[in-house]
């Protein structure tokens, strides 16, 4: 059979690619309606700051975790309210606003650690769930809560340590695995056996899985598995992109100039 | 050809807002569109999936360059792409090897990547749900599918994946999917430079969940 011949122009009866119309939304935050703005303006702009990358990202975090930290217990209690605010499906939000308890590490936090920690697992609501599981964002939301409680164990709180204890028995496996290490790392010399006096037999093994270094682990074997072994390739620079305003080589316009 | 539509908050964690400023650059742009798979494909990454504008965050192909721009450059010896360096320095060098095709759809609106040969194909949710190392880590998942490892396991009881149904990987030695997943993630975690801890706190926190919950026979171990 002879090969078709297609120019750029030829009508095609169809197309297997899809067609996708983004909008723009206002933050999902609250904060800055709020009665306290100018103390929002700050979470939010550190709520941003988490996900920077480059080599000032950290530095720029962290100061402005800094200012937070002035007002530490004024800003657990509006995180706590916006938590409670924000819609179930702001995943990733939800857990911003627990991330920045655990680094404010203020005793503010307790009660609303121990709240979130109370509450029965919302149904899941993914359809593939080895692609997608909301039940997994909200076990991350809670792992990241029991962290809360081990800073402020870490910091001396003994309710945080009683806490740990409490949701040792946690529905969830992964929340029930973070309790007991935090326990096992705060909760004083008798912490093994207490664990053992509280944990029913089928979850007494939780004791035995350790924290470990990533270097410790065994380590996938490089090289293997591989479609095509490619040759070296022209890597760039990391820091050609930390805009300055005069990288003559910056896109401009009709990008990528690929195909 | 479906048609879908997405409503994208102007400020988030996820951290697109930032990495914008630092791909936006024609040789960035040049050297992710040939070495991840998206070269030959842009008929997948036009009409609204970010193509005529790929340094708007807010559109897909410029999240998915912040996703190749964390692969590439999170080592803090990025040059060195050794197979017999850690994960976090050759994952780039996997993914190049074992994706050919990288292509952007729809998908039911939660789907986040699915792979067919070395062709792998990414959904609203790779862009919109997973954050910068999240999608690292499924470049990762998907390339190792790639590369010709299935799953060989059904999940464990309890778990967020589908307590029973097929997907997990009998276990950490198996070298499946979920542990290349999980293991950069570690390394993310422990060792990842131009970031912020935030960034490698979440990635410790999905590291674990996919230890607890993606292997029939738990690792034994937790990050």
């Amino acid at each position: 059979m002879e090969p078709v011949i297609h120019s750029a122009d030829t009508p095609r009866l169809a197309t297997v690619d899809d067609k996708l119309e983004i909008t723009a939304s206002v933050s999902p935050f609250s904060f800055e309606r709020g009665n306290q703005p100018e103390l929002g303006a700050l979470i939010v702009e550190a709520i941003n700051l988490m996900g920077g990358a480059g080599p000032c990202a950290e530095e720029n975090y962290q100061r402005a975790v800094d200012r937070l930290a002035r007002n530490a217990g004024a800003v657990v209690v509006l995180l706590a309210e916006e938590y409670e605010r924000l819609d179930a499906s702001q995943y990733l939000d939800r857990w911003a606003l627990v991330h920045l308890m655990v680094e404010l590490r203020h005793d503010a936090a307790l009660d609303f650690v121990d709240r979130l920690l109370s509450r029965k697992l919302p149904e899941e609501r993914g359809v593939d769930l080895h692609s997608f599981s909301t039940l997994a964002e909200e076990v991350m939301i809670r792992t990241t809560a029991v962290d809360v409680l081990t800073g402020l164990a870490h910091d001396g709180s003994s309710r945080a340590v009683e806490l740990m204890l409490r949701h040792v028995g946690h529905e969830n496996f992964s929340v029930r695995r973070a309790a007991v290490q935090g326990y096992l790392e705060h909760g004083g010399e008798g912490a093994r056996e207490t664990l053992l006096k509280h944990l029913p037999e089928r979850d007494q093994h939780l004791i035995d899985i350790k924290r470990v270094d990533v270097r410790t682990v065994p380590q996938a074997e490089g090289g293997r598995f591989l479609v095509c072994r490619d040759s070296r390739d022209d890597l760039p620079s990391h820091d050609l992109g930390v805009a300055d305003g005069s990288n003559d080589n910056k896109a401009k316009s009709g990008c990528p100039h690929c195909d | 050809m479906a048609r879908c539509t997405y409503t994208v908050p102007d400020k988030s964690a996820s951290g697109d807002n930032l990495y914008g400023a630092l791909i936006c650059n024609q040789t960035y742009i040049s050297y992710f569109w040939n070495a991840y798979g998206f070269q030959g494909n842009k008929d997948y990454w036009d009409d609204g999936f970010g193509w005529e504008d790929c340094c708007n965050t807010s559109k897909p192909l410029a999240r998915a360059f912040n996703g190749c721009y964390l692969l590439t450059y999170s080592a803090q010896d990025y040059q060195n792409e050794s197979w017999n360096s850690p994960i976090l320095n050759w994952g780039r060098r996997y993914v190049r090897n074992n994706i050919d095709d990288l292509r952007s759809k729809c998908g039911d609106g939660s789907a986040i990547a699915s792979t067919s040969g070395d062709t792998v194909e990414v959904y609203l949710g790779f862009f919109y749900t997973k954050d910068v190392p999240g999608r690292a880590e499924t470049l990762m998942h998907e390339s190792r599918h790639a590369g010709g490892k299935p799953h060989n396991a059904t999940f464990p009881k309890g778990s967020v994946f589908g307590d029973g149904k097929g997907g997990a990987d009998s276990n950490w030695g198996y070298e499946g999917a979920w542990m290349y997943g999980a293991l950069y993630l570690w390394w993310f975690f422990a060792a990842g430079a131009r970031t912020t801890s935030a960034m490698r706190a979440r990635a410790r926190q999905r590291g674990n969940l996919v230890i607890d919950n993606a292997f029939a026979t738990h690792p034994g171990f937790s990050i």
